[in-house]
């Protein structure tokens, strides 16, 4: 089984909805299967036999309803096989997501540094492409496309990897392409409408 | 390092007090933020109408001199401007503040500095807009202002100045404030309140935010460059450098069509809620009146060139626009059959708010129909610049966003004050603004269909204006008089302290769950949602809305109507002692705390932006206070330090 | 600085309706809002390309070798900036100081190039031929050419007008984004910046990608293709 807690839920329920904030504040590491939108995931769902939600699977020990405690059991005895935390916590003090670097490091998937580096290098790259292509007079009116395509290329590199929306939720994703969108055609009509006329 | 930061924290300490003017002037709280803009406004109100009231007493007859064209071109523009961003807009946010944060079970907005602060902008933003008036050089060339008339060849004074820099600080105001209810609705609402369990207003205050963030960098951008081209003798609007007019027009009309839907898509939010419970029905067709509000927003990009349709752009755009106009309609005449259904069946109770809110949908189809009029590009050649865009822009502003406001004061009185309001001088408020409204308006279709334009500050007798003129200007006085009932109603109805209770309408929707007026966390417990309109479900259907403790499973059958909030939690939380819950509401939420910053912030950016007009030198000074006050605000913490210690627990506000 | 080193709540993982922090949609909702100010700006440079009626015209003053050096620099310092957030959210401090520095200073290069470039395009002079009778000191001494001022402003065409108000307000925001950066940088020279504060690394650093980004159209749009 994987490094997290599989997360089964459904977004109606309000246990699933407080499970999923403690989840979330303790810092432990979770994969959210949402019932209602994950046609695989009711799939699992039933042949883990559909027990009351939400359920917790804990490298195949499952958690069933809100129980905290047994939540916090489970995960402690898998953080510690893991080494996510190095002794288990004393009875009296609360549970967290063990070693916070290992925590905030897998909260937020995305590259490597060798990768930034490369994709660094590719931006690069084509940047100075693009001042060749510049100089190529030979073009004539295919200049034009070469050259939106390849900034769109370092747009989209830069917006997906270096500001994370490759890996990030896609309500950042959906708010800032539904802008992009909008102000693209605005601005496609709007030369349009002052070129006819001027 | 350390002194410089010692010294500032020491300048402004935190306030601590929470009763007062000086409690007024630091606070943070969503609820008298937005009584704060409520007040603003009604006072803006009364200016825009005083203006009108001048504009019609010139109009009374032919050839008449009570105020000079001078000053009658400040009027016009002033009033537009005053009616549009300081009294529609601010009292929308009004009750963006003060309600949306109860109906989606928050205790407060995401981000309570940024909300008070929102608001000082808007306040001398507005100030800053009439200063004008003082050194006797009011903007006076329309809302719209179209360049290169507003170049500086063409307006030497100053009153193109006051137009630029006022719009500019009321713009920070409107998208900071924006921001803020995107974030407050996307990421605080209760449990369970899913996006389509949310009221009909909180979804249009969301449409609405995304318009206002949209829009308001394009008109930014104008008025950028139109500064740049008075005071730095730019040319985006000089032809003699190779700029043009045209750019102005499509630029302010890309923002001024969407802000038409910001100043009604609230007022429809508002008449959504009013009518449920006035008729006893939930809102028909719910997700259709969500998604209709949705698509005129969106629509609302798409249709700007209707109103530069006698440009010239051409049979193929002007067809283009005419289409996507009329397609407008759509939507919007889907919204008032849902509105005309919700009513049909129900038991329908007239009181003041059901009255306005009728009020709205009869007027608003009139002014709706008037439009796609002028949807036809033709017919729109005819009317453009005339006396029935006047008739057609008042019907759908005054008798929509004014009358579903007015709805939304009476509806909402109570849970702002906790006191009742006047029912029979409300209906009086009522019937003379509606007779006014229309005496005042109608009119003027006949007017313009005769020829006469707008912004002229006299005519000629012999025209055929001098009766409907007459009649218009009585009607305006009727409307004056009703404002005034108004002002009565409310002194005599807070000195009258007939107390409302928490929920006198039999509500449907959250802020009804809680006392009136509201405590300052709002709710005890953050409530847990099951359905829409979730208290009138907690009340009659036994779902179970308000939260229990964790891990106890409710859920109450024949829950007996009418069972007062303050009943209702302490059952649902079975053995808990209301003593105890006092103590907890004191100790457990943590409530963020009152700020100086917000107000210092805002002076520092109308001072420079009036200082602008004044020396450009003397900029860096109000640029000055606001850094300082930017930086002691990015230094405070939220809450106070003393609160900081415990504030681990669940239910503190971020 | 007692009190300042508590920074209440921040950092801290908050209850919210999506699980996303409300800063974070804050400041995406604000560069969304952010697309349509330099939409706008672009939108009217590019409404008023060839409309100039006088020199100087893109073509004779950009300098594009020079305009590619400063558009790497703020690609490079994007690499910077993530590097930056990578260090601290491992948790190591040292790296995140040397990171956020050095987009910091890479930064400032940026804008000491915008600098020069004002400047050069301000002072432009044009080679004239000298013609018979012209009473010009170079022509009046036998030189057979002579250098004229030729330079771009904001008001000398509307070319000027768009363009520096376009490069100018990017500008703007790239000072704005190195004064944050180096707060930051400075909050964590004093320790104020610890690991679980990362998401202050992230917000300043989803704003100067956005600035790269703009800068990134901007170069292929207003300098290769604007001409």
């Amino acid at each position: 089984m994987a490094d997290v807690v599989y997360f089964y839920m459904d977004p109606a329920s309000p246990q699933c909805y407080r499970a999923k904030q403690y989840l979330i504040e303790k810092g432990i590491p979770f994969m959210e299967l949402n019932l209602a939108e994950d046609p695989a995931a009711r799939e699992t769902y039933k042949e883990l036999g559909s027990p009351p939600l939400p359920v917790f699977d804990i490298d195949g020990k499952l958690v069933s309803g809100l129980n905290y405690q047994r939540l916090d059991e489970a995960w402690v005895s898998f953080a510690l096989e893991k080494g996510y935390l190095r002794e288990a916590p004393p009875l009296d003090e609360p549970v967290s997501g063990g070693e916070l670097s290992d925590v905030i490091a897998l909260a937020h998937p995305g590259p490597a540094t060798i990768e930034y580096v490369a994709i660094a290098a590719v931006l690069t790259m084509v940047t100075l492409l693009e001042v060749g292509i510049f100089y190529l007079e030979s073009l004539g009116s295919a200049l034009m496309p070469i050259l939106l395509s390849l900034s769109s290329l370092k747009f989209v590199l830069v917006v997906s990897f270096y500001m994370h929306l490759k890996y990030d939720s896609r309500l950042f994703l959906s708010f800032f392409a539904a802008a992009l969108l909008i102000v693209v055609a605005l601005a496609v009509a709007g030369m349009a409408l002052f070129r006819a006329l001027v | 390092m350390a002194t410089i930061t010692g010294a500032i924290e020491g300048a402004l300490r935190r306030p601590r007090s929470y009763e007062g003017l000086w409690s007024w002037i630091t606070t943070v709280d969503h609820k008298r933020i937005g009584i704060l803009y409520g007040v603003s406004a009604l006072i803006f109100l009364l200016v825009g109408g005083a203006e009108a009231l001048f504009m019609r007493l010139q109009l009374t007859g032919p050839n008449q001199s009570v105020v000079s064209p001078e000053v009658y071109n400040q009027l016009f523009t002033m009033h537009a401007l005053t009616m549009i961003f300081l009294v529609v807009m601010p009292l929308s946010a009004s009750f963006f503040n003060f309600i949306v944060p109860l109906q989606i079970g928050a205790r407060d907005v995401a981000f309570p500095r940024l909300n008070a602060l929102s608001y000082w902008v808007f306040l001398f933003g507005g100030l800053l807009l009439n200063a004008g008036w003082l050194v006797g050089a009011s903007p006076d060339a329309g809302w719209f202002a179209y360049a290169n008339l507003t170049d500086k060849p063409f307006s030497p004074g100053s009153g193109m100045d006051f137009y630029i820099l006022g719009l500019l600080v009321l713009g920070i105001s409107s998208v900071a404030a924006a921001l803020n209810f995107i974030v407050t609705i996307i990421n605080m609402r209760a449990p369970g309140m899913s996006l389509m369990r949310m009221p009909v207003f909180v979804w249009m205050t969301l449409v609405t935010s995304i318009l206002l963030v949209t829009a308001f960098p394009v008109i930014t951008v104008a008025l950028i460059e139109l500064m740049f081209d008075r005071f730095f003798g730019t040319n985006f609007f000089n032809v003699g450098g190779g700029g043009g007019p045209l750019l102005w027009q499509h630029l302010f009309w890309l923002f001024g069509h969407p802000e038409v839907y910001i100043l009604i898509l609230p007022p429809m939010g508002i008449v959504s809620e009013v009518l449920p419970t006035f008729s006893r029905k939930p809102l028909f067709g719910y997700p259709v009146v969500v998604l209709s509000g949705i698509i005129i927003g969106f629509m609302g990009w798409g249709v700007w060139a209707h109103h530069m349709f006698t440009v010239g752009f051409g049979p193929v755009a002007n067809t283009v626009f005419a289409l996507t106009t009329m397609a407008i309609a759509i939507p919007t005449g889907v919204k008032i059959f849902n509105w005309i259904a919700t009513l049909w069946g129900g038991s329908v109770s007239l009181k003041t708010p059901m009255l306005f809110a009728l009020g709205f949908i009869a007027l608003f189809i009139i002014g709706g129909l008037s439009g796609v009029m002028h949807s036809a590009a033709p017919s729109d050649a005819q009317q453009q610049d005339t006396y029935f865009i006047v008739a057609h822009l008042h019907y759908v502003l005054f008798g929509g966003s004014i009358f579903a406001i007015f709805a939304g004061i009476y509806y909402w009185f109570p849970k702002i004050t906790g006191r009742m309001i006047h029912d029979g001088l409300g209906k009086i408020n009522f019937w003379l603004m509606f007779i006014g409204m229309n005496i005042t308006f109608f009119p003027m279709h006949f007017l313009g269909l005769n020829g006469m334009p707008r912004r002229v500050y006299t005519y000629d007798s012999g025209m055929g204006w001098d009766f409907w003129n007459l009649v218009s200007t009585v009607g305006s006085f009727l409307m004056a008089a009703s404002v005034l009932v108004f002002a009565y109603n409310v002194i005599y109805s807070l000195r009258r302290r007939e107390m409302a209770g928490a929920d006198p309408y039999d509500g449907r929707t959250l802020e009804w769950a809680i006392p009136s007026p509201p405590p300052v966390y709002n709710f005890e417990k953050i409530p847990t949602v099951s359905s829409r309109d979730a208290w009138w479900a907690q009340k009659y259907e036994g779902k179970y809305a308000l939260p229990a403790p964790e891990g106890v499973e409710v859920g109450r059958e024949g829950e007996a109507p009418g069972i007062s909030p303050s009943e209702a939690t302490d059952t649902s939380n079975g053995p808990v002692h209301p003593e105890h819950h006092q103590e907890e509401g004191h100790h457990g939420i943590h409530m963020p705390a009152p700020s100086y910053y917000p107000i210092v912030v805002a002076i520092g950016l109308a001072l420079a932006a009036g200082l602008l007009i004044i020396n450009h030198w003397l900029v860096p000074i109000g640029m000055a206070i606001t850094v300082f006050a930017l930086y002691g605000w990015a230094r405070e913490p939220v809450s106070p330090p003393a609160e900081a210690h415990d504030s681990g627990g669940e239910e503190g506000v971020h | 600085m007692k009190e300042a080193s508590v920074p209440v709540h921040s950092g801290e993982v908050m209850e919210t309706s999506t699980g996303l922090d409300h800063r974070k949609l804050l400041i995406w909702m604000f560069l969304a809002s952010e697309c349509f100010f330099f939409g706008t700006l672009l939108a009217t440079y590019l409404v008023y390309r060839n409309k100039s009626l006088v020199g100087p015209f893109p073509e004779e003053i950009f300098d594009i070798p020079v305009t590619s050096v400063s558009t790497f620099v703020l690609l490079t310092s994007s690499l910077a900036m993530v590097l930056a957030l990578a260090a601290i959210r491992r948790g190591d401090q040292r790296g995140a100081k040397v990171w956020l520095f050095a987009t910091a200073i890479l930064g400032l290069t940026f804008l000491g190039f915008q600098g020069f470039e004002f400047y050069e395009f301000g002072n432009h002079e044009r080679v004239m031929p000298c013609t018979p009778g012209l009473q010009v000191e170079e022509c009046l001494m036998g030189a057979t050419e002579y250098p004229e001022p030729y330079g771009l402003t904001p008001r000398t065409n509307v070319f000027g007008s768009t363009f520096f108000t376009l490069t100018g307000f990017h500008g703007a925001h790239v000072t704005v984004g190195v004064i944050w950066l180096l707060s930051l940088w400075i909050m964590a020279l004093r320790g104020e910046l610890p690991q679980r504060e990362n998401l202050k690394v992230e917000l300043a650093g989803l704003y100067w990608h956005f600035v790269d980004i703009v800068w990134i159209v901007i170069f292929t749009v207003v300098y290769l293709l604007g001409g």
